[in-house]
């Protein structure tokens, strides 16, 4: 039985790789939410294509969370008024159970199940496909391997850091391969090195596999290093003040990127629309 | 450099060996302290009682038996086939009962903390059942089930069925969101939300109220007893306070505090596998 319902789920990812067929395309037109008095977006028309890479970069506190919570449709209405739609290539889509498992959500706050090992975390969205446990496992072991959590395969969350918790929490949605993925900044909480390491990790995996990525950010640098477009949120409530290709080729490597002039340039670009979001004064006198 | 960083390991190693020593020093201190007081207070019970070899009696022995009276009258008890009756027959109202709290806390907890309007409906009117002094109703529960194993499960099904419900009705209410909604949205359903989400949470809630539940199944079970019956460990218990053999009921109370202090470490022992993915085992 389940194991029917895996191969199904595996025959069609390998047909969409060998036919090239189209992942999920995400549309929102004229969305906005508040919480009670508190607008945390409005008005935001957003779009993107098939597997692309879009960035978001904003204030802290202007609503990128609730966007992304929006759009997955993880708000209830008794929490929050919702206006807009959201559409899924080219179909309304209203309810969080509408994704049928297309959509992975790198939360904010790692949401590990406390009562499950590393492993067993990573293997929830495949349990849930119905992957045999064997196979369950090889893909687990190998993501584990991939983030440097190698010997951890069996702690439990509470015996971990922060920074191995997110690494957990990101290898978990890669693991079962979802169609479009939203990440709210996955890196938070990262030292430099983990993070440059993560950075160009993430970015290879979408280069391989081309899932449409919604990737918010604080950190420009880290946007323009991965994305092939970085939206800019206003302070809130947020909506989009700034569309920025960023032209430069993959694969790319962030180290070396980070050195080169077409990237200062692109940076300071965006820095200047991102600044005048930013209410601290500060954040103003750093612009020169 | 690798000097440096091979001194480090040997000098945590030193520090971890250290470290157990230290700990392996304290359990064995700790262990023969035990012996010792365990020992002292038998040694005291001896003499107080006439033995020791110095025949001397601090107090009749209607008031505290001997040691070996206690322990003759523990081993006859046993050959007599009674022992394994009686202890079979509480042990069966308290396991009986509890299952059947557990079963029904359970239930009706999940079933009303989601039909939220029927969980704050009843929620006073279980409070006030639960502040019921449980004994009162025992020589009730005689009348209604009569003197067999019925009446004592149902005291005890009844003492312990609302530790269970409210434990259960709020580790669901308590079902942290974030868990929730990361599971559903990897597209998992409602019976892997239940198996993912729902059933380690609420099992840990329960467990919480597990341990106190198992010591009380059996005390009220032995109660039930007392109030009326015709077997088990309790009645055993009466008759002998009835015919003053003070050995007897020693013997009896030996009994029931091995079997609770085995029935509370299995419980725990359980609690402590079962949970041990939390930061600090509780107890
Ligand atoms: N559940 C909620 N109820 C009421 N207000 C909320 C809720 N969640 C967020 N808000 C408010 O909405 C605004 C936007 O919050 P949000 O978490 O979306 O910001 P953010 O851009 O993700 O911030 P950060 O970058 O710091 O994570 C904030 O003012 C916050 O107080
Ligand atoms: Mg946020």
């Amino acid at each position: 039985m389940l194991d029917a319902g895996y191969h199904e789920w595996h025959n069609v990812l390998n047909s969409r790789i060998e036919r090239r067929l189209e992942v999920a395309r995400l549309r929102t037109d004229h969305f906005s939410l508040r919480y009670g008095s508190v607008e945390a977006f409005s008005n935001i028309n957003l779009e993107a294509q098939s597997g692309e890479f879009v960035a978001i970069v904003g204030p802290s506190g202007c609503g990128k969370s609730s966007f992304l919570n929006a759009l997955a449709g993880l708000i209830s209405p008794e929490a929050a008024h919702v206006e807009g739609n959201v559409f899924l290539d080219d179909v309304q889509r209203i309810k969080l159970t509408d994704w049928h498992g297309r959509l992975g959500y790198v939360f904010q706050q790692d949401a590990l199940l406390p009562w499950r090992t590393v492993l067993q975390n990573v293997e929830i969205g495949l349990e849930i496909k119905g992957a045999p446990a064997a196979q369950r496992r090889e893909q687990a072991q190998e993501l584990v391997k991939l983030v440097g959590l190698e010997g951890f395969e069996h702690f439990f969350p509470y015996k971990l850091s922060g920074g191995m918790r997110r690494r957990v929490s990101l290898i978990r949605t890669l693991a079962y391969d979802p169609e479009i993925v939203f990440m709210d900044e996955p890196f938070g909480g990262l030292d430099a090195h983990t993070r440059m390491i993560l950075q160009r990790e993430v970015t290879e995996i979408w280069q391989r596999n081309r899932r449409t990525v919604i990737f918010v950010t604080h950190d420009l640098g880290e946007a323009i290093v991965m994305a092939q477009r970085v939206l800019v949120f206003s302070h809130r409530p947020a909506s989009v003040v700034g569309d920025y290709e960023v032209p430069f080729p993959y694969p790319r490597d962030p180290i070396t990127l980070q050195t080169m002039d077409e990237f200062a340039q692109l940076h300071l670009k965006i820095w200047r629309t991102l600044a005048n979001e930013f209410r601290v004064e500060e954040a103003q006198s750093v612009l020169v | 450099m690798a000097v440096m960083a091979n001194l480090g390991i040997v000098l945590r190693q030193m520090t971890a060996g250290r470290l157990g020593g230290i700990t392996l020093d304290r359990t064995v201190k700790v262990w023969v302290y035990r012996l010792l007081a365990i020992g002292a207070s038998y040694l005291l019970w001896d003499l107080s009682t006439g033995g020791l070899g110095l025949g001397w009696r601090a107090w009749p022995p209607v008031i505290l038996a001997s040691p070996s009276d206690t322990f003759a009258s523990l081993s006859a008890y046993s050959a007599s086939g009674l022992m394994g009756r009686d202890v079979t027959q509480t042990l069966l109202s308290a396991l009986y009962g509890l299952v059947l709290a557990i079963v029904c806390g359970v239930v009706f907890g999940v079933g009303f903390a989601y039909v939220r309007i029927v969980g704050d409906t009843l929620e006073p009117i279980f409070s006030a059942v639960n502040s019921l002094p449980r004994l009162a109703i025992a020589p009730l529960l005689i009348v209604w089930f009569g003197l067999g194993i019925e009446s004592k499960v149902a005291l005890v099904w009844f003492t312990i069925v609302f530790i269970i419900y409210f434990n259960t009705y709020l580790g669901v209410r308590n079902l942290d969101p974030d868990l929730v909604r990361a599971v559903r949205v990897m597209g998992g359903n409602g019976y892997h939300l239940a198996r993912m989400v729902l059933l380690p949470s609420v099992l840990s809630w329960i467990f919480a109220a597990l341990r106190t539940s198992v010591a009380f199944s059996l005390a009220i079970a032995v109660t039930g007893e007392f109030v009326g019956s015709t077997a088990g460990i309790g009645y055993r218990l009466v008759i002998a306070t009835g015919v003053l053999d003070t050995a007897r009921v020693f013997a009896i109370i030996f009994l029931l505090m091995a079997i609770g202090f085995v029935l509370v470490q299995v419980t725990e022992r359980v609690e402590k596998y079962l949970l041990r993915w939390r930061p600090e085992a509780i107890g």
